[in-house]
């Protein structure tokens, strides 16, 4: 199924939106967590964590299930397909992984804004928790900006599957 | 995904040859992201079986409580 062209870049314009939005607010995670992870203020530390559980609830959760689903809708609706091309094989298996391990991180992060909320932060504590806050978080934009690169440059390679739907449509019977 | 894609088969011919496998770009790219899950695996496990994901146990992880 091929989305009308006017639809196709209303689609498009909505996957963009989310998925730039989606690198923007992980990159603003990035940098509360290394604000809460070596500041010596307990203000700080409370205001960084206390903003990292907002931001992953209310913008970057909603942004990635977004981009998730427009970016489903951008394969199928165009000729690009969702197995047919490796670019955007290795993006769907990417997001989705991101997706499950932001998904699973939520928890962490709730624990940690309670405990800022309900107690006051000393340089020490939760050491291994804020750490790998931190670099969950960079993991998360490296794993955005790959996906961003094979957006725009599309490195050409057509799947077993994609190869076999193409010569099916081209076959000419004699 | 703005541009359409180009045809893989221009020619049209439905036999055009045996399947040549991926490119090497996605071996690459298979190499490396394999390599990566590895390490946050092993880094994961190495600080404590996941143990960020579970509320904290020992008191030495508690902040002091405030009044």
């Amino acid at each position: 199924m091929t989305m009308a062209p006017g639809l196709r870049k209303f689609a498009l314009t909505t996957h963009v939106t989310s998925s730039v939005g989606w690198l923007g607010a992980v990159a603003t995670f990035l940098a509360l967590a290394v604000a809460g992870l070596t500041s010596h203020d307990a203000l700080t530390m409370r205001a960084a964590y206390l903003s990292m559980e907002l931001t992953g609830r209310f913008v970057i959760v909603p942004l990635c299930l977004a981009s998730l689903l427009t970016g489903l809708v951008q394969a199928l609706g165009t000729p690009w397909g969702l197995f047919r091309h490796y670019w955007v094989l290795i993006k769907l298996v990417m997001t989705l992984l991101a997706t499950i391990v932001l998904l699973v991180h939520m928890r962490p992060i709730r624990l940690m804004a309670v405990v800022a909320a309900e107690t006051t932060l000393s340089a020490g504590d939760f050491g291994r928790l804020r750490v790998q806050l931190a670099a969950d978080a960079a993991a998360a934009l490296l794993v955005l900006l790959v996906a961003t690169t094979l957006s725009v440059y599309k490195p050409r390679g057509v799947t077993r599957y994609g190869r076999r739907r193409s010569e099916g449509r081209t076959i000419v019977p004699p | 995904m703005a541009a359409l894609p180009p045809d893989p088969n221009p020619d049209g011919d439905p036999g055009a040859g045996p399947d040549p496998g991926p490119p090497r770009w996605v071996k690459g790219f298979g190499l490396v992201a394999l390599a990566l899950v590895v390490l946050f695996l092993v880094a994961h496990l190495a600080g404590g079986g996941f143990a960020g994901h579970e509320p904290p146990a020992g008191p030495s992880e508690h902040g002091t409580h405030r009044p």
